[in-house]
């Protein structure tokens, strides 16, 4: 009898024990957090303070550039904290790309002037180069980045942070240094260097150490040791190697990659909760993601158009349906597949498309479908800000399928097979499924599952049984390295989809010619972005197109917006002569951040090496038929159109 | 012995839990001592009906049937003359297309509702003037006059409507825009499709860009423009109000930052808006009281003015705002109300405008001031928009609530983050219900930064519409949140229709869709039934069913979410015991997407309330 009164009084004491010691132990965390931030960004200000003090007194080069790298440092120790709580804040005022961008919500077309260290840095790297420096204009950037640079570390301290949001930072940290911060992308004027991140490697580590105390949980305390440890060799790697001597393929595959894994995995053994559970909202990235170079790393949905609970196998199965089907064109002979064909990676080999008419070509080149999801923004002109509009556009447009919504609508409503299909793929209520935004939708959902992060070099840089050999891995080195080609084509996607909030996508003016050339050439008449959405219509934008993706570029000759290059060799050449401008263009706005490149005619070689290997393993089969129609000429239509 | 060993059971099963406050997975079973009152969240008082999805829904054109467009914004109101229906919606478009059948630009989209016998409404089929038949009318601009575009506010009054023709263009080239926007771009020639109205006008020539950016008037139930106010004035307007004198209009310019117009204009004869004198705001120095500089605006003898109001404004000092969007008269205390959306950073803005001769309002002097710096600094910055207070009797512009709160102190104590973040504001309107009156404020975040977003680290923006009571103090810890859109989407529009029984608004374009609901794709105008009940029910908030101890739990009016009175860690688990949502050091949580049924809330120090969600 009193065994049986003890024991359970015991064990409630045990879980009163349990739950008050997690408790408290989860309270001092986000304080202990807050006092990390509190003294980096402490630190940080005295560094520019004494940076300021430094120029004012006319300290001359050495001793200023000596300061500035501490500034640097400080700032590393904190920017991955306040770029995951607003990345928008930070490319805008602390640390964006020194190129100038438009005001997104102004009705009027208003240049936004770059600030941030990055400015800083083309300042300094001059200063180092001609031995010249505007003082005061260099103090007025300072003193500027000071003040946001104060707002910086409001928006971190008064931010709550959960351990979900410690954890997913410091993933964002990983992503950020792995995709940006080790291709030099965040110094255009002094040229690669590494040091600085040894302090950001230091915070990492510092916050994943206050998730030691759950010792009780051996796999958790596991996947944190072996974390720190990736950390701790990268943390050395960068102090003691040159970053021109650092192999930055194995860095992620041994140390950058696992260390991600690790703390996902240690997120996971605490029981803590995912992005997913916190709001109806869909998070950008899997936050159980294992990977970054997987196409588990995105939510495919996010651009879509659709949360990605609806994104369902019937909506996939209609969305292929019409994505192989050519009633939607005004023929009945064009589909989407007549330009982007699954067996030539959906590409269609042409320089620019073959148009409607048959005869003709259209104005640009097919861009692959595969990862396309992966992007903000949309066509070469960016003219279309979600996955779903895109395909209005085609439909609409006399040069491609030549019809309107509303007969598409028409036709599609005439085939009972479809209406079917449709009402089993949307929830059927009072009015008819069939509308062309559904249409739009389930499209959209079928190309989210166009994604594949499987070349070989994905699965050589998770560890998995693929040989990368020592020409590729060169390759891939001078691509995250001094090609640069990396500060443009990021990975995992090496397109111009923006790590690690992956919430932009970016354009560039690079100056491809008209037909290839390596001297006289002629610009290409066709204005891309400026001629997109109309709030774009600006000289900075004036010959920007879309960054595509590098994946499976061995297979989607010929290259650029209008096919002039035909083949791999050519584009790294038409980039190592610096583009455009390069080959006899004068571009006031270029904004390739070199003016050539010094690359061997080997090194040339490896980097061709390692895009080849950058192509993927996704196979597509058409459907064997399609839904009857029952009026000609949609009755005897082929699968994938006639031409 | 029964009991003792089910209770160690469950003990064990707790104990076995790992070392975070909420499990993935929990017994449901296992709760059922622990529990401290049940919550019920009844389905929400409001009714959601679809009634117009631009781009699905189909117009009739004088030829034919076109997809309509989208981008609704403002929707303007006019009763039905005969008293049989609801009443005539025109719905604005604030987008530019190249489209042949309806008109190049933008647009309006006319519809005529009805009351159905068990309250809700529906769009009456009726066949107008000229012939067209249907449901859904585009306002034929293109052979009345000329074209519109970027429609985004507009006036109703009396059964008359205007549209405000917004982005502001200077060239042909501009407006035609690679061939996106408006194809013609030949001379417009004043009163050839139809007169004007003003006298000696007709027959002028102008640039095709000069005709647009104009107040225009429509005939609402013949859906067809009306015309142009020539002598209003050329702007980048975005709404406007007519007073009860039926001779006075104030008007409001999204225009650029430190140079945006307040416009005045008085007719000579109540209603007859084509003569009459026009008027520009002009602050007094160092004060908020100003006063109306006249402006010359016959369209014969002052076009130059007319088209160019900016360069005219600027040699009189007039005061330049920045970006003010909607506006409306409060019956209650006769002042006017108005949305000044912000700008991030307009310090090097605003030193060209004043370089230029604009003089800046007062409040902006009292912000930078309190920023401890100047208003043409970079430093400078407003990154959340007001509404502002214009009162008739002393002519004084007036600050009325900040948007923010602003992050500043970098001596944050952990766990400030506001729950309340009121950013650029755009839509303004005014309820009046159980004898209160009730300010309904929309957002239009210029950016995610600075505090605009909830503290969760997610991206996508958020934009809230807010209730203010007019009788609390105007401050943003009185706003109370009204959850009524989808995620992801911008709400706009609000008109209020048979005695504020139903409200008419707009989606913009949300990000990400639901399913089933054609309402979540695209823009679209819903109508809102049991929106008096919803602000009575928050009126009363008090009268909510109260846990036995501990943190109160309540559902929000529109039963989306639960709230606290308490900021809290919580887990949300549904009937399988499975981890639903989690929210950290917030007072509110979002349940909006949660299907009806039973579900359980645990706090971190281990309370646990049932939930009980119907839909």
């Amino acid at each position: 009898m009193k065994f049986y009164t003890v024991l359970p009084l015991l064990l409630i004491s045990t879980v009163m024990a349990f739950r008050l010691t997690t408790h408290d132990s989860d309270t001092k965390r986000y304080i202990q957090v807050h006092a990390i931030i509190s003294a980096a960004s402490n630190n940080l200000e005295r560094q520019v303070d004494t940076l300021l003090q430094f120029v004012d007194q006319q300290q001359g080069y050495s001793l200023v550039r000596l300061r500035y790298e501490k500034v640097r440092s400080a700032y590393r120790s904190m920017d991955f904290l306040v770029e995951y709580v607003d990345p928008t804040f930070t490319t805008q005022f602390l640390n964006g790309a020194p190129l100038p961008k438009l005001d997104a919500k102004s009705q009027f077309v208003d240049v936004l002037e770059p600030q941030g260290l990055q400015v800083i840095d083309e300042v300094i790297g001059d200063w180092a180069q001609t031995g010249h420096v505007d003082t005061r204009s260099l103090r007025e950037e300072l003193v500027q980045l000071k003040s946001r640079l104060s707002q910086a570390a409001a928006i971190a301290l008064n931010t709550y942070w959960s351990d979900r949001m410690v954890l997913e930072a410091c993933r964002s940290g990983i992503i950020r240094f792995t995709t940006m911060g080790i291709t030099g992308f965040d110094r255009p004027g002094t040229g690669p260097q590494l040091e600085e991140y040894v302090q950001w490697a230091a915070s990492t580590i510092a916050l994943v150490d206050l998730f030691r105390g759950d010792a009780s949980n051996r796999s958790a305390t596991s996947h944190l040791v072996a974390a720190e440890n990736h950390l701790l060799t990268i943390r050395d790697s960068i102090c003691t190697i040159p970053d021109s001597a650092l192999d930055k393929v194995e860095l992620i595959r041994s140390h950058l990659d696992p260390a991600f894994k690790e703390i996902g995995l240690l997120h996971s053994a605490l029981g803590i909760e995912y992005s997913t559970e916190v709001s109806p909202a869909q998070p950008v990235l899997n936050p159980k993601a294992l990977s970054m170079f997987d196409a588990s790393f995105f939510n495919a949905a996010a651009t879509s158009g659709l949360h990605y609970k609806y994104i369902t196998a019937d909506l996939v199965d209609l969305g292929k349906t019409l994505f192989f089907d050519p009633i939607l064109s005004h023929n009945g002979e064009r589909s989407c597949a007549s330009c982007h064909n699954p067996d030539k990676h959906f590409t269609d080999g042409y320089k620019t498309s073959l148009a409607y008419d048959g005869a003709s070509n259209i104005r640009r080149n097919a861009p692959t479908l595969v990862n396309a999801v992966f992007s903000r923004r949309f066509f070469y002109d960016f003219r279309a800000m979600r996955l779903s509009d895109v395909i209005s556009h085609v439909i609409t447009d006399p040069h491609e399928f030549n019809s309107t919504l509303l007969d598409v609508v028409g036709r599609i409503q005439e085939s009972d097979e479809y209406v079917a299909m449709f009402e089993r793929a949307f929830a059927a209520n009072s009015s008819s499924s069939v509308t062309s935004t559904n249409i739009n939708l389930a499209i959209s959902a079928y190309l989210t599952t166009l994604v594949s992060m499987n070349s070989r070099v994905d699965r050589y840089l998770r560890g998995e049984d693929a040989i990368l050999n020592s020409q590729e891995r060169s390759g891939m080195n001078l691509f995250m390295g001094k090609a640069l080609c990396a500060t443009c084509h990021f990975p995992p996607t090496f397109a111009g989809y923006v790590p690690p909030a992956f919430i932009e996508s970016e354009s560039e003016i690079i100056g491809v010619p008209q037909h290839k050339a390596t001297v006289h050439a002629v610009l290409d008449s066709d204005i891309g972005r400026a001629g997109g959405i109309l709030r774009e219509q600006s000289v900075i934008y004036t010959g920007s197109f879309k960054t595509p993706t590098v994946r499976n570029a061995a297979r989607t000759a010929p290259y650029f917006h209008n096919g002039a290059y035909d083949n791999l060799a050519e584009v790294v050449d038409f980039y190592v002569r610096g583009g455009g401008n390069g080959i006899g263009l004068d571009l006031k706005f270029q904004t390739l951040p070199f003016s050539k490149l010094d690359l061997s005619e080997q090194e040339q070689e490896d980097i061709v090496a390692f895009i080849k290997a950058l192509s993927d393993t996704l196979s597509v089969q058409p459907p064997v038929t399609l839904p009857h129609h029952p009026r000609e000429p949609f009755t005897s239509r082929s699968v994938s159109g006639t031409y | 012995m029964n009991f003792l060993r089910s209770v160690a059971l469950g003990c064990l099963a707790f104990a076995s839990v790992t070392a975070q406050d909420f499990p993935v997975r929990i017994e449901p079973v296992t709760l059922i001592p622990y529990l401290q009152g049940r919550v019920v969240v009844p389905p929400s008082p409001l009714k959601y009906q679809n009634i117009f999805v631009g781009g699905v829904d189909s117009v009739e054109t004088n030829t034919g049937k076109a997809a309509a467009k989208q981008w609704h914004d403002y929707i303007g109101y006019a009763a039905d003359p005969t008293g049989t229906s609801l009443g005539y919606a025109i719905v604005n478009h604030e987008m530019i297309e190249a489209n042949p059948k309806i008109g190049d630009g933008g647009g309006m989209t006319m519809f005529k509702l009805g009351k159905k016998p068990d309250g809700t409404v529906e769009v009456l089929e009726q066949t107008l003037a000229d012939g067209r038949k249907g449901k859904f009318f585009n306002v034929d601009f293109k052979n009345t006059v000329g074209e519109t575009g970027m429609n985004c506010g507009g006036i109703s009054w009396q059964n008359r409507v205007w549209t405000a023709e917004e982005w502001y263009q200077t060239s042909n080239s501009g407006i035609y825009s690679s061939g996106k926007g408006f194809l013609d771009t030949t001379d417009f020639e004043i009163g050839k499709l139809l007169p004007s109205g003003f006298a000696g006008l007709d027959g002028k020539k102008i640039k095709r860009y000069e005709n647009l950016n104009w107040m225009v008037e429509i005939d609402p139930v013949n859906a067809k423009g009306v015309r142009k106010q020539y002598n209003w004035g050329r702007q980048g307007f975005e709404a406007g109000v007519i007073m009860d004198d039926q001779k006075t209009v104030y008007l409001f310019e999204d225009g650029e930052a430190g140079k945006s117009l307040f416009t005045k204009f008085v007719a000579d004869q109540p209603g007859d808006f084509t003569k009459g004198k026009l008027y520009f705001y002009k602050q007094n120095s160092g004060q908020f009281t100003g006063s109306w500089v006249e402006v010359p605006n016959d369209p014969v003898k002052n076009w130059d003015i007319m088209v160019a109001p900016h360069a005219w404004a600027k040699q009189q000092g007039i005061t330049g705002f920045t970006r003010l969007e909607w506006g409306q008269v409060n019956k209650t205390d006769g002042k006017i109300y108005i949305t000044e959306t912000g700008n991030d950073k307009p310090g090097a803005r605003y030193a060209a405008a004043l370089t230029e001769g604009w003089t800046l309002p007062q409040h902006t002097y009292d912000r930078a001031k309190e920023q401890s710096t100047t208003i043409d600094n970079a430093a400078y910055s407003d990154f959340y928009g007001r509404v502002l207070v214009f009162d008739p009797q002393d002519n004084s512009v007036k600050s009325f609530l900040e948007g923010g709160p602003y992050l500043t102190d970098a001596q944050a104590v952990p766990g400030k983050y506001p729950e309340k973040h009121f950013s650029n504001p755009d839509g303004l309107g005014f309820l009046y219900l159980n004898g209160k009156t009730f300010m309904v404020i929309e957002e239009d975040l210029n950016g995610v930064s600075m505090g605009r977003m909830p503290n969760t680290g997610m991206r996508g923006t958020n934009c809230e519409a807010w209730l203010l009571d007019m009788s609390k103090p105007a401050t943003i810890d009185n706003l109370y949140r009204l959850a009524i859109s989808q995620y992801g989407s911008e709400v706009t529009g609000f008109c209020s229709l048979d005695d504020g029984n139903v409200v008419l608004m707009n989606s913009q374009h949300p990000d990400a869709a639901t399913i089933g609901d054609a309402a979540a794709k695209n823009s679209l105008t819903f109508a809102i039934s049991g929106l008096k009940q919803l602000v009575s029910s928050i009126d009363n908030e008090d009268d909510k069913e109260s846990a036995t101890s501990g943190i109160r739990v309540f559902p929000n009016p529109t039963s989306s979410s639960l709230n606290f009175d308490v900021a809290a860690d919580a887990a949300l688990y549904n009937a399988a015991g499975e981890r639903v949502r989690v929210i950290r050091n917030a007072s509110s949580m979002d349940i909006s997407d949660l299907a009806q049924g039973t579900y359980y809330v645990r706090f971190a120090n281990g309370d646990t309330r049932q939930v009980v969600v119907q839909r």
